[in-house]
């Protein structure tokens, strides 16, 4: 029993392994001896189990013999009833068995199970240490050994070890599973004290999959790994923020820099038209609302300091599982738990700034003044006879765009450019905002009980003025070892966030914040003339017939937007140990979140055309999601004489969500005092419920054969609450083999080559990422009026569709991992190929049915790809390097769409924008072709032309050479999916220092930058970006032949969706540079510190990109349809972060 | 001991299985169809929405851009690169235009309600009055929205039953305009049959008899068959339910509504219920704050000066429909020509209480002129033309022969009708619009070379794009 305590302790100590100590004392053995030297049956052991055993001659004499027979029994057991009887115990440290002789003394007290040196060799020199962690923490339970002997200790609780060596030159070698081993020349001293490195490649040496783990090498699926350690140091708020560029086929982009806003994910590129495109969440085996699958959002009120690894299942032999949820990827999650051994108390701080990465280049004053001036003066010359530019503004007929400012307001003088005032808006709604983030968190336990408790505080600021998030996040992870039989375990992470929203994306109509200082003019002073009131472009709007653009500055003070969120994520499972082969696991996990949002719109802020005071408006609107989940799995696993290894699992799962919201909306509030919607008049509120449940069965087996065969299996059944009565019930099955083939015989010849795996996989994933009630007909409210009061009306707003079901996705994957010089140099690489069948489309219909859409499961889409990624360790000495570089490929193409294969066009709020054909990937960019600016009417009269073009105007393509150049010349002009997405992460340490940089970036792809349609129409009354300084302006001067004329009526179809508008979204970026510096222990032990790491950092250090916009990440209407448009978005910042990470 | 948990895990596994129960979850807040069209309530409720369809944007909402924008009485906003009203002003109207859009989806929306309740109401038990009012009023209303298309698009699709699987929609090619017809004439008739002459209480603004002969009048005017008009008007005028209010302007207070003169109102509703009329925030001049209509304007819609000339001196009417300009919160005057006939002062943007009128007894009397005058009466025309000039403030008019009687009845039109949504259909069911635009071509901004091709719209793209074998594109587009 004591032993088998011993065996516990050593099994938790060794965190990173997992249950790597349980699983090689869980392996079975056949063995028959009949009076054998022990020291033999040690060695058949040896090489049955592929374990090493250590021990001195004075604890056993080899030359004992002993009796032994077994047959299909744990090692456990086998190496209790070999030793007990001779009164000797062991201790196991990674793939070593330590043996020594049972001491009277000895407890179960874990602190009391150091090693004495006496039970080993004969004295002959003492040689005492201590082994610590990075960190400076002791390390138990490191094997210590004399080179080329089978001498050695293991540490103690606090790490410290005492050995006895033989004279002469001696070499330990210091090894601790998830440490790189070290070795060290003894020479003459007497202490040798040792800091052992975390091994990053070990520590992803479990991955987790579903309902499960397994070794890396026994993996014949693709899965992409990322631990703490790679994401430790970064500012993000978000654990998928800090992924970015860090593994291959997994694209993540932050289009919105707003905080609180979550990155968009995509795992091997668009699988999906209509339903989610994002993977499924997956936390500490719980998966999450199935809502949450588009863009992360529900990894936003995680604390990634909380996470010990994310493992990233791509291919469909590990999402299988998954089933219907499967087809996007899964992020499996796990977060930190406690570990055996002395309890750890770490304060973890960053603070930084965080300012605008970039500011467009818009007009200032004086070029404002002169570009408007042209285009009313092009707008009235052109279409009254006989004027002149020197015309006053009283010739100039109102209502028609042809005046502008001279002087009817004082100070805006468009004659006197030079007597302007000059506003920069960007630099009125930009700041430089601080952040920070507190952490305390201690861990620690006894072999019956460990424990992880957390608490974080985070307040970041926004870049734009006032937003602003705070958010606490907490977290137990208990387990608990009841009995020898049963475990249980519990998670339970609260969190509340509260976020302080602006309007940054709208359109400055409705006071969106960057559209309104990018449009507003230059010449409008912010306060009216009191100095006091708000002013906006209406001011003097009406009287040149310009646009009423908003005031940015008002836009953020007097509009409230508050919304907190409190989130409840919480599991708890039970492992019961029926036989010792067959486990039986129970989980029941749950994520309630609720959300509050409070809105309320003062009477000082202008309005779209209107000055304040302006009516007052408030909401109120709450949200609520209960989830819960419940599995229950029977795990079987069993060796079978040493060669054959089978690992079964059979489960199943249910699923319900519970989404109700309510909302009220207010005005006419006395005042801008109280702003609660009591204060106002009630004018409306609405209340919601709906629900989605999944019920399912699954099943997996593995087998291994001699550990180079490997098979893995599975099966899912799953039933849909959101698909059609027809179609509820789904299967997906998958199957993948693997082979590593440095285990061949004829393979240890080559030494050069350590690790080398093949594998290939294939299998079929579901998506049923949909509206809930999608395959049901919906009635919606049109009500009427009579008698002058309101009457009900209810029409059907959706067509039924009883056969509605899930997308399948079908997956072939074919990988190879291949470790060279002791994977000094590792290098995978996998092909695949997905084809998504019967996509969930909302099919567009004549609508002369009275429907323009109709759900169906039409169309096939494929993606293939390549990914490939190396990990170097360049030098290993005194200064370590390490790089790992990543590039993955992927190719999108859509192979039938709709019932005749129809195009589908989308727009995004301004008509179509996109198209998508077969043939082509997802969402190309849909609109004219630019060929250029007509020169001069000889260039207007030699090529077709839109009726009303001028020279100046924009000369689009005539694409089916008919002459004429309307709706059918429209054609694909660009699309947002990049040719590759790369990323390399480098990371050096010398003595106490380290710097990491990580760089990452996509080439290929367009954005479609719509704001241009603002901030580049050539109009003459928003503001411009500074490309209309090379407008046409004459034949003479006709710019730079893409920039049309000013006018402020425009003429020629300028603005319409064109190439013009197209740009590349290629880009570099340096995501972030962090150096850090670990204080020597000497001087933190006076303090009574374990340890101390001082850092600073840099997120977002620099960009390279042609991308005009703010952030070439951007996604307006992310949406496999509509991907990369740019409608003005919420800018990236660069982040300053100075941090300390401190043990005691 | 082991098998204790072997019976455990067998009972926690067996206790799962999936119950149909757990996966089949009907809507909690919505409607599902299944559970509708059972009773005479859900028939009125379903009827309710598609009058509420009239509200539409593409049916009444944004009438205007198909009704007047085109002819000579208004222009639009000027909005920079947004050229969708400029397209129907000026004439060069592109086929992805979205006015053009909306027209067709909602009024084909419009049209499924009214079938679905047609194709569903025989099988439902309910009161066989109620049962044949409701069939009467969806009548109507599939009358109205076929009308409105035809004179939109020229030939459209003719469709007259429920969809139930959308691959149905792939069917239909355009029917001729004279079908459409046909079936517009049938449903009237039938509506006319079926519809009592009043309401009371809370069911008035639901479709009358006199609103069926009406629209019918008006359907055979546009057909020519001008003795078929004649008879249908002059029984609308012979029942006597309806009649001129004495003062022009009270006809468009919002107080007023549902008065004498109205036979058929687009019902509006102010006060945050979603029924309210956006047309006073619609037309009220751009950046004119609360100076004109509370919440500002679009400044759609605007007269032109050919239509303020047109006004003879001393016409009561002009100061009812329209303005040319206002004074600004500063106390400045600023020159704008506006539609003011609908001016309830909103509570909200887009939340005012003024009805739209579709059908009014002017407009009943105006016709019967036009039906008496192309049947050779001019003289039996002329009372009824100046009953409305009387009003109007206006003397009456002399003896007027045929020709002079058809301008005098188009100029009449004009005026009294101004902003109802009805110069253009005049324009064109006259056979004048090419004739009159032509002439005014330089002054009102639009090309000069009109053809037959203009006086019906293009048909829109994308209905195009995705049918492409069955609808095809007007002539000229």
């Amino acid at each position: 029993m004591t032993q088998l305590m011993v065996a516990v302790l050593f099994l938790s100590i060794s965190h990173a392994h997992k249950m790597h100590a349980q699983e090689l004392l869980n392996q079975r053995l056949t063995l028959s001896f009949e009076s054998a030297e022990i020291k033999k049956v040690l060695q058949r052991i040896e090489k049955t189990t592929n374990v090493q055993f250590m021990y001195s001659s004075n604890v056993i004499k080899s030359t004992r013999r002993v009796s032994l027979a077994v047959n299909n029994e744990r090692l456990a057991v086998v190496l209790e009833s070999l030793l007990t009887p001779m009164e000797v115990a062991y201790e196991v440290a990674g793939n070593r068995i330590l043996l020594k002789r049972v001491k009277a003394e000895k407890t179960a007290t874990p602190n009391q199970t150091s090693v004495h040196p006496n039970e080993f060799a004969p004295i002959d020199r003492q040689i005492i240490g201590k082994v610590i962690d990075e960190s400076g923490g002791g390390l138990p339970g490191v094997s210590v050994v004399v080179k080329g002997t089978a001498k050695g200790a293991i540490t103690d609780s606090d790490g410290k070890y005492n050995l006895s060596i033989p004279e002469g030159n001696v070499t330990l070698v210091y090894s601790f599973v998830g440490y790189e081993a070290q070795e060290v020349a003894v020479g003459t001293r007497t202490t040798v004290d040792v800091t052992l490195k975390v091994d990053v490649k070990a520590l992803s040496e479990v991955v987790v999959v579903g309902y499960g783990t397994q070794n890396r090498k026994d993996v014949t699926g693709s899965i992409a790994s990322i631990s703490a350690q790679d994401i430790k140091d970064m500012p993000v708020t978000n654990v998928a923020e800090g992924m970015a560029g860090k593994l291959p086929g997994v694209l993540i982009q932050q289009t919105t820099g707003a905080p609180g806003n979550s990155p968009s994910v995509k795992i091997r590129g668009f699988g999906s038209i209509s339903a989610g495109n994002g993977p499924l969440i997956v936390v500490d085996g719980q998966p999450l609302n199935s809502g949450d699958l588009t863009n992360g959002s529900g990894l936003n009120l995680m604390n990634p300091n909380d996470i010990e690894s994310v493992d990233v299942l791509k291919d469909a032999s590990a999402t299988a599982i998954f089933g219907s949820r499967g087809a996007n990827g899964v992020m499996m999650i796990t977060t930190k738990r406690g570990k055996v051994g002395r309890s750890r108390i770490n304060f973890d701080y960053y603070t930084g700034v965080q300012e605008i990465s970039k500011k467009m280049d818009m007009l200032n004053a004086q070029q404002f003044a002169e570009f408007s001036k042209e285009a009313s003066n092009n707008a009235y010359l052109e279409r009254v006879t006989g004027a002149q530019a020197s015309d006053p503004n009283s010739v100039r007929a109102a209502g028609n765009r042809y005046r502008y400012p001279r002087g009817e307001y004082p100070g805006i003088d468009f004659d006197n450019p030079a007597s302007l005032n000059s506003y920069d808006y960007q630099s009125l709604i930009f700041r430089q905002a601080p952040i920070s983030s507190y952490q305390l968190s201690g861990s620690g336990g006894t072999e019956k009980i460990q424990y992880m408790v957390s608490g974080n505080y985070l307040k970041q600021d926004g870049i734009i003025n006032t937003s602003g998030l705070k958010r606490y996040t907490f977290r137990s992870n208990i387990d608990a070892q009841l009995s020898p039989k049963l475990k249980i375990g519990m998670s339970v992470s609260p969190s509340f966030t509260t976020e302080r929203r602006v309007n940054s994306d709208g359109h400055w109509a409705s006071n969106g914040v960057i559209n309104a200082a990018l449009s507003q003019a230059p010449i409008i002073p912010i306060y009216q003339a009191d100095g006091v009131t708000y002013n906006s472009q209406a001011s003097i709007a009406g009287a040149y017939d310009w646009a009423g653009v908003t005031n940015p500055v008002a836009n953020i003070t007097e509009l409230d937007n508050t919304a907190t969120t409190l989130r409840l994520l919480g599991n708890t499972y039970a492992d019961l140990t029926i036989w010792k082969t067959l486990k039986y696991r129970a989980t029941f996990g749950a994520d309630l979140n609720y959300f509050r949002q409070n809105q309320f719109q003062t009477s000082a802020i202008p309005l779209n055309q209107l000055l304040p005071p302006n009516a007052n408006s408030g909401s109120s609107a709450t949200r609520q999601s209960i989830n819960w989940v419940t599995s229950h799995t029977l795990g079987y696993n069993v060796s079978l004489m040493a060669d054959h290894y089978l690992d079964a699992l059979v489960g199943f799962e249910s699923q319900k969500n519970d989404f109700e919201s309510n909302s009220v909306n207010a005005n006419r509030f006395p005042n801008d005092i109280v702003r609660t919607v009591n204060a106002g008049v009630i004018i409306g509120g609405s209340s919601l419920r709906d629900q989605w449940s999944l019920a399912s069965y699954f099943a997996r087996v593995g087998y291994t054969y001699k550990d180079r065969y490997l098979v893995n299996a599975s099966i899912r059944r799953d039933g849909s609450s959101r698909f059609g009565a027809n179609q509820r019930y789904g299967i997906f099955p998958s199957a993948s083999i693997g082979w590593r083939v440095t285990e061949e015989p004829f393979m240890k010849n080559i030494p050069t080559i350590s690790e080398m795996k093949l594998k290939v996989s294939y299998g079929l994933a579901g998506n049923n990422a949909f509206s809930n009630y999608g395959s049901i007909g919906i009635l919606g409210a049109d009500n009427y009026v009579f008698g002058n009061a309101l009457v009900n009306g209810l029409a059907t707003s959706t067509i039924g569709n009883d056969n509605l079901t899930w997308e399948k996705s079908r997956q072939t994957d074919i990988g190879l991992e291949l470790g060279l010089w002791k994977n000094r140099i590792f290098f995978t690489a996998d092909y695949y190929s997905r084809t998504t069948t019967d996509l969930l489309l909302s099919v567009q219909v004549p609508t002369l049915t009275g429907f323009s859409t109709a759900s169906r499961n039409i169309g096939k889409v494929e993606n293939k790809g390549m990914e490939f990624g190396l990990v170097t360790r360049n030098t290993t000495g005194n200064l370590k390097w390490m790089t790992d570089l990543n590039i993955s490929f992927n190719r999108n193409k859509v192979l039938a769409l709709g019932p005749t294969g129809d195009a589908i066009r989308s727009g995004t709020g301004v008509g179509e924008t996109n198209i998508t054909v077969i043939g082509k990937p997802l969402g190309n960019f849909y609109g004219y072709q630019q060929l250029g600016v007509f020169k001069d009417q000889a260039d207007l009269d030699s090529y077709p032309h839109d009726a009303t073009a001028r020279p100046g105007d924009v000369k689009f393509a005539d694409i089916n050479n008919d002459g004429k150049i309307n709706a059918d010349d429209r054609t694909i002009i660009g699309n947002n999916q990049p040719d590759f997405i790369y990323g390399m992460t480098n990371t050096l340490s010398f003595k106490g220092f380290d710097l990491g940089i990580t760089v990452q970036g996509i080439q290929g792809g367009q954005i479609l930058n719509l704001s241009r349609r603002f901030i580049e129409n050539l109009e003459g009354s928003q503001n411009q970006l500074s490309t209309v300084l090379n407008r046409w302006r004459s034949p003479q001067d006709p710019g730079n032949g893409v920039v049309p004329r000013a006018n402020q009526r425009t003429t020629g179809n300028n603005n319409a969706i064109s190439s013009r508008w197209v740009e590349s979204a290629s880009y570099f970026r340096v995501r972030n540079i962090t150096l850090g510096y670990n204080l020597p222990k000497a001087t933190l032990e006076r303090v009574k510190i374990q340890s101390l790491r001082l850092y600073g950092g840099i997120q977002n250090a620099f960009t390279s990109t042609k991308y005009l916009g703010f952030n070439p990440e951007v996604s307006g209407y992310e949406n496999a349809l509509t991907g990369g448009v740019d409608y003005g978005s919420y800018p990236l910042a660069r982040t300053y972060t100075i941090g300390l990470n401190i043990g005691f | 001991m082991k098998r204790r948990y072997i019976y455990l895990t067998a009972a926690v596994l067996s206790l799962s299985g999936c119950k149909e129960s757990f996966l089949a979850l009907a809507p909690i807040s919505s409607t599902s169809t299944a559970t509708f069209y059972k009773t005479g309530n859900d028939m009125v409720i379903a009827l309710n929405a598609t009058y509420g369809s009239l509200q539409s944007s593409g049916q009444y909402g944004s009438y205007y851009v198909v009704s007047e924008i085109p002819s000579d009485d208004t222009t639009p906003v000027l909005s920079g690169s947004v050229t969708d009203q400029d397209e129907f002003d000026k004439f060069y109207l592109r086929t992805t235009n979205p006015f053009l859009a909306t027209r067709w989806n909602d009024g084909y929306r419009g049209i499924y309600r009214a079938n679905a309740i047609l194709d569903r109401i025989a099988a439902v038990t309910m009161d066989e009055n109620l049962k044949k009012r409701v069939v009467g009023e969806t009548k109507f209303l599939r009358a109205l929205m076929y009308f409105n298309l035809v004179r939109v698009f020229g030939d459209v699709p003719l469709v007259l039953k429920e969809t139930t699987d959308p691959a149905e929609g792939y069917n239909y090619d355009r029917a001729a305009v004279a079908d459409v017809y046909a079936q517009i004439v049938k449903d009237l008739t039938e509506a006319e049959a079926s519809l009592p002459d009043r309401y009371t209480g809370a069911d008035v603004g639901r479709a009358t008899k006199g609103a069926a002969k009406s629209l019918l009048g008006k359907v055979y005017l546009t057909r020519k068959q001008y003795a078929e008009a004649a008879t249908k008007l002059k029984e609308v005028i012979d029942g006597a339910v309806y009649d001129l209010l004495p003062n022009y302007a009270d006809v468009f207070k919002a107080a007023n509504k549902n008065h004498k003169e109205s036979i058929f109102d687009i019902q509006y509703k102010k006060g945050s219920i979603g029924e309210g009329n956006g047309l006073p925030n619609t037309y009220a001049p751009e950046n004119s704050g609360n100076s004109v209509v509370q919440f500002g304007g679009g400044g759609n819609n605007r007269p032109t000066a050919d239509f303020v000339n047109a006004y003879e001196a001393g016409d009561l009417r002009q100061n009812a429909s329209m303005a040319t300009g206002y004074t600004n919160a500063q106390g400045v005057r600023v020159e704008y020509n506006y539609v003011r006939k609908y001016s309830d002062a909103p509570t909200v943007s887009g939340d005012s209480e003024d009805n739209f009128p579709v059908l009014r007894y002017a407009d009943v009397l105006l016709m019967y002129a036009e039906a008496l005058n192309e049947t050779a009466k001019p003289a039996e025309a002329l009372p009824y033309l100046n009953r409305i000039r009387q009003r109007a403030g206006l003397a009456a008019k002399g003896t007027l022969n045929q020709a002079e009687m058809r301008l005098a009845i188009e100029q009449e039109r004009r005026m009294e009708l101004a902003f109802e949504g009805h110069r253009w259909f005049d324009l064109v069911r006259t056979g004048r619009a090419i004739s009159v635009l032509t002439a005014k071509a330089q002054a009102i901004g639009i090309k000069a070379s009109l053809t037959e091709n203009n006086l019906v719209f293009a048909v829109p793209q994308s209905q195009i794009d995705i049918n492409p074998s069955k609808i095809k594109q007007n002539p000229g587009y």
